[in-house]
């Protein structure tokens, strides 16, 4: 599904992802752990499309198609998902207009006609009533006055409705309580199964109490230096990212 | 509840009276025989000055016809301010420290001059020289002493009196004079190019990075007398300069007019950062007397990647209006105008900043600290201009006003022009507000006195301001504060 | 330049006298044209040397030759009228055609408590009483308003009794029809809310694809303590038509006041809003969005005075440009001595789409209290870039995030109009004009 090697990235000049190599595949639950700034935030926009963010060497793959000559609408409509961390706010911009114009770029890609509004919008309630949304939210603007928690589900209901292929949840635990966690972790293992891969970025393992992954990579500084199954997470819970220290590379240099 | 509210609103209006009464403290005259022209202004006092200075025919033509363009025009109405009519008939254009002999050093100067620089904390002798900063004195018309110009002199700087720089440099005055400021610009400016008396120069040559910190020290002494200094920068391509300017007067009846002009140039790659700390005599408490500061700044950045920041703390002046500003010409080149401006009592001022951009990717920061108090009148005014060459450039501005008092004013007055541009970005914002009845609570809470917390709060509005002044001058502006706004606090 | 520019093309069409049609007029009626018409011809129209008109040019309407037809005689076809009307978005509406009311094309729903007349009707029943507190509102009436004043005949004339709401609004339509000789129209509405009253009017100017002409109108709206009045404005004027629009409004104690502006039309138009809360307790909200196109060019000037404590004000005004277009703001917030516990915010906000269009923003405050809360800011620039790529990484195309942000920028406005109805017509608009 997707295959990332030896990938470089910079901002503004400055050389933040310093030869990554990973590679998912399909039904695949890949967590990133790391400590603040070791770049987890820059690879899932990366992988989105964002243009500040330059890949400098290395390449992306996914489905066997090079990212990085593909415009982020085109990423999106081929099944790359991101939720991010802090999903912007758009006044005046509908919500549920947002969402159905969204997944009608999405269908006509795939050659798929128009959702039917009446269709859309009870495949709209239903999903925002699995993960508790409130329907009030549909008639607001995109993300406009919501809560830190009210933001992430609205992420994870787009996530529902479009039903990407390949799915970045950057950091969709940070401000959540322990029974929106719940709700968001449902949602997500809802779409989970063996067609749809996830990469879970995380700063701490009490996500991974709710969604299993199959691996863990440990990010620190711009690289991938260790890599483990769920394991990895419940000794990083216990040791600390400092336990890590001193390790530069878990695996394939990159010049 | 109701009776806690009346005993603060009490305590406030007390502490605010205590700030009316606060002290000018340079305020004393220097006892000094003076050469002075008579009262008046005609096309001979315009020779009379410019012979006194025995300067090049090139210099004189250019007044005249600043003096005759000046006689077409009209005083500016467009300010927020309220200005007793000026006589400019009864003003004295001239007026410079009789020589007693030749000077050959600085300690040649007359000890009553090196006594006012000493009282006002700007020793000029050469054994007590402030350390790492090279000061021009300027003495009503004309410029008294320069310190450390000779050690300068080793780096290619130069650093004089305007006068010197005419006899020394006639080159340099002739390119750069009226480059950034021609002499039709306005109708203060002109009236300055016609009889400016003297002033400052700075020339930093290529790829210098000036050693000390530069400064004039302006100060009116003469009664009735007018001060139009020019100060001319120049910074070549890869230079960098920090100059710093500080000003006092003594306390008169009369207003005094102060007509300044400055023009900075700063080329390829290069810095000019000007700080200046204004506190002329703002007149006493009912507004009497008090200088009339109607200054004219403006710098361009005419290099690439070139910068200009202006710094500003105002605290003086019964009237200032005051505009410095950056013509951003280069690309790349940024622009920045950090200012305070504190009035009291019956002070006016109309301060702000232009930004012209014209240059690609460029760049200009405007913050504006307003504080207003007694019966004073405080507007921040502001261009910023976008034109159609200043493709990909930005503007920030952000400028608050506190008020201090029921019985003053705090006013706003930007303006925006984005023409033919689609590219670049301007954001403006902009608060008043009185200070903040909890942060004054809590800090009284955890102990501080109502003039401590109120101190405390001013300077913490300012920081974004002070900050950017260099450390010499940001513990006077701290102190101008204190005095200015908090009386007894010290 | 001179500050005002002579004009006298403007007001030569009233020969040497003023307009007395009106037998049963009122003296009142002729002294206001009267004066009017001394006070326009003293200083002709303001240059752009006068600070309130700094950046709008007015001297192009000197070079034209006006016409003004009251009575015009050739009869304009029905259908035709028909054909151009905009929908009505109330049971209640005033029709004025080319200046004049329209009895045909109006209908008026007999209410309890509320008078609705057209200004000829209520001049020739000699009701003189309605009209005493003219001109009361506003600031010192400008050349504009002197021009408006000397041609005074018609316009709606409302008075909300007191405590009365009516429950649908009146909806007054401006419609220029086959206006050939760069004609003019002076309309002038005055309304009043009596206390504790509520009522909604919009005001809607248009006008066939062809006709030149110049639109300069007042409505003046006097809110009596505990009042609420919410004004709409849609113009969407031909692009080869002048529009100056005052609305001045004078709000006593305790009243609620909701300005909403929508912009489309014109050549040059010129929106002035005045609201002065000349009683405490009283909120001023002032909504406004505008899309402009070709050599169009809009200037919104407002005036908000805090007059009295305890008042509480909110500004909006979003905007967006192509073409070679040129917006103006130029917003001031005045809090008065003693005006204490203010709370004012003020934003206006552009969006240049075309690097051939210009805004210039003027938004200023003016504070002589202590106590108070006031804010404004300014931007103009282009769309969000994190937006846009919100948009995109969910699939949406580059043009389609475009056209959505865009349209979003001015829904953000248009949603803080209460009536859904001009609100929907106004999406209607902005759907059709934005095209990326």
């Amino acid at each position: 599904m997707l295959k990332i090697e030896c990938l470089n990235v910079e901002i503004d000049n400055k050389e933040i992802l310093k030869g990554i190599n990973l590679e998912v595949n399909k039904g695949e639950i890949h967590a990133i752990m790391g400590p603040n700034g070791s770049g987890k935030s820059t690879l899932t926009q990366t992988i989105a499309g964002r243009e500040e963010y330059s890949i400098r060497s290395g390449s992306i793959l996914y489905k066997g198609m090079d990212l990085s000559k593909m415009a982020p609408e085109i990423r999106a409509r081929e099944g790359i998902f991101a939720a991010f961390q802090y999903p912007i706010e758009i006044p005046g911009v509908n919500n549920t207009y947002f969402l159905r114009t969204a997944l009608n770029a999405v269908r006509k890609h795939k050659g798929l006609e128009d959702v039917e509004a009446f269709d859309f919008l009870k495949l709209v309630k239903k999903e925002m009533k699995e993960i508790g949304m409130s329907e009030d939210m549909l008639r607001r603007s995109v993300n406009e006055g919501f809560s830190g928690g009210e933001k992430k589900r609205n992420e994870i209901l787009q996530l529902s409705i479009l039903q990407p292929d390949l799915a970045i949840l950057d950091e969709t635990d940070s401000g959540l309580d322990i029974d929106a966690l719940k709700i968001v972790s449902e949602g997500v293992n809802r779409f989970h199964g063996p067609e749809k891969s996830i990469i879970l970025i995380t700063h701490y393992q009490r996500l991974l109490d709710y969604i299993k992954p199959d691996f863990v990579h440990v990010l620190s500084n711009g690289r991938i230096i260790k890599s483990g199954g769920s394991e990895l997470a419940l000794e990083l819970e216990e040791r600390g990212y400092d336990w890590l220290n001193g390790l530069s590379e878990a695996e394939g240099e990159c010049k | 509840m109701d009776r806690k509210i009346t005993d603060k609103k009490e305590e406030e209006r007390k502490l605010f009276k205590e700030l009316e009464n606060s002290e000018y403290k340079y305020g004393f005259k220097t006892e000094i025989d003076m050469d002075t022209v008579g009262k008046g202004l005609n096309e001979d006092i315009v020779r009379l000055i410019s012979e006194k200075k025995d300067e090049p025919d090139f210099l004189l033509e250019w007044r005249l016809r600043a003096f005759r363009h000046w006689k077409t025009m009209e005083m500016p109405d467009w300010a927020h301010l309220k200005i007793n009519p000026i006589d400019f008939q009864e003003i004295i254009y001239y007026a410079a420290p009789k020589k007693k002999k030749e000077l050959k050093s600085l300690d040649e100067v007359d000890e009553e001059i090196i006594d006012t620089f000493n009282r006002l904390g700007i020793p000029l002798e050469e054994q007590k020289k402030l350390s790492g900063v090279a000061v021009d004195a300027v003495f009503d018309s004309v410029s008294v002493a320069t310190t450390f110009s000779e050690k300068l002199k080793e780096l290619g700087v130069i650093f004089c009196s305007f006068s010197e720089a005419v006899k020394n440099h006639p080159e340099l005055i002739k390119k750069y004079l009226g480059s950034v400021v021609p002499y039709r610009d306005n109708f203060f400016a002109t009236l300055n190019s016609a009889v400016f008396s003297d002033g400052t120069f700075c020339y930093i040559p290529k790829g210098v990075i000036c050693p000390m910190d530069l400064s004039s020290y302006f100060r009116i002494n003469t009664a009735n007398i007018g001060q139009f200094e020019r100060t001319l920068i120049i910074a070549e391509e890869r230079s960098s300069v920090n100059y710093l300017e500080g000003c006092t007067a003594p306390m008169r009846d009369e207003n005094q007019l102060h007509a300044a002009v400055v023009e900075l140039i700063a080329l390829d790659d290069a810095k000019i950062k000007y700080s200046t700390v204004q506190n002329w005599y703002p007149g006493d408490k009912e507004g009497k007397g008090g200088i009339y500061n109607f200054v004219t700044k403006r710098g361009i950045c005419k290099g690439d990647n070139s910068k200009i920041s202006w710094t500003q703390v105002e605290t003086g002046s019964a009237i200032t209006w005051k505009y410095p500003s950056c013509i951003l010409k280069g690309d790349n080149s940024v622009g920045e105008f950090y200012s305070v401006a504190v009035t009291n009592n019956y002070q006016q001022a109309d301060t702000g900043t232009k930004m012209i951009h014209l240059g690609k990717n460029t760049k200009s920061t405007i913050i504006s600290k307003g504080i207003s108090g007694g019966h004073s009148n405080n507007s921040y005014r502001g261009l910023v201009r976008m034109t159609n060459s200043a493709t990909n450039s930005r503007n920030f501005s952000q400028c608050d006003s506190l008020l201090l008092g029921d019985k003053c004013g705090a006013h706003t007055f930007p303006y925006i022009e984005i023409h033919e541009n689609n590219s670049s970005k301007v954001e403006h914002e902009a608060t008043t507000s009185r200070i903040g009845e909890n942060q004054l609570f809590y800090l009284q809470q955890r102990g501080l006195s109502m003039e401590d917390a109120v101190s405390m709060i001013v300077n913490g509005f300012c920081k974004e301001v002070l900050n950017e002044l260099p450390m010499e001058f940001a513990v006077e502006a701290q102190k101008l504060l204190d005095i200015s706004l908090e009386g007894s606090v010290g | 330049m001179n500050r005002f520019v002579p004009a006298d093309n403007l007001i030569a069409p009233l020969g040497g006298g003023t307009l007395r049609k009106w037998k049963n007029g009122g003296k009142w009626a002729e002294n206001l044209r009267k004066n009017g018409k001394s006070e326009f011809i003293k200083t002709g129209i303001p240059s752009t040397r006068i600070e309130e008109w700094k950046y709008t040019d007015l001297t192009p309407l000197t070079k034209m030759d006006f016409s003004f037809n009251p009575d015009k005689t050739d009869p304009i076809d029905n259908a035709l009228i028909e054909k151009l009307l905009p929908p009505k978005l109330s049971e209640c509406s005033l029709v004025f055609v080319n200046g004049k009311f329209s009895e045909h094309f109006s209908f008026v729903h007999p209410t309890k408590g509320l008078f609705i007349d057209n200004v000829r009707n209520v001049i020739k029943s000699g009701r003189d009483d309605v009209f005493e507190c003219i001109g009361k509102a506003g600031t010192k009436p400008d050349a504009l308003t002197n021009l408006n004043r000397a041609y005074f005949n018609d316009g709606a004339v409302i008075r909300i009794g007191k405590d009365i709401d009516p429950g649908f609004p009146v909806h007054l339509i401006f419609l220029a029809v086959n206006a050939k000789s760069s004609e003019m129209f002076h309309p002038g509405n005055l309304i009043i809310a009596e206390e504790g009253s509520k009522f909604s009017l919009i005001e809607e100017y248009t006008g066939d694809p062809d006709s030149v002409y110049f639109t300069n109108t007042i409505t003046e709206i006097h809110i009596k303590d505990r009042a609420s009045v919410s004004h709409y404005k849609i113009q969407t004027e031909n692009h080869s038509s002048f529009h100056v629009g005052s609305l001045n409004v004078i709000q006593g104690k305790d009243t609620k006041f909701f300005s909403n502006t929508a912009t489309f039309g014109g050549a040059l138009t010129r929106n002035n809003i005045s609201a002065s809360m000349n009683g405490p307790g009283s909120e001023s909200n002032i909504e406004g969005l505008y899309f402009l196109k070709g050599a169009q060019h809009t200037d919104n000037h407002t005036e908000i005075f805090h007059n009295f404590p305890s008042c509480k004000s909110t500004e909006n005004f979003n905007g967006v440009l192509d073409g070679e277009s040129r917006a103006v703001f130029d917003g001031k917030i005045f809090v008065g001595e003693g005006s204490v516990q203010t709370d004012s915010t003020q934003s206006s906000r552009s969006l240049l789409l075309s690097g051939s269009a210009s805004v210039d923003s003027k938004p200023a405050l003016e504070i002589y209290a202590d106590d108070v809360k006031c804010s404004h800011s300014a931007s103009v620039g282009q769309l969000d870039t994190d937006s846009l790529y919100y948009l995109r990484s969910r699939g949406i195309g580059h043009n389609e995030a475009m056209k959505i942000l865009t349209s979003g920028f001015l829904k953000e406005i248009l949603e803080k109009f209460e009536n859904k109805d001009v609100s929907g017509k106004i999406e209607n608009l902005l759907n059709s004009e934005i095209k990326v």
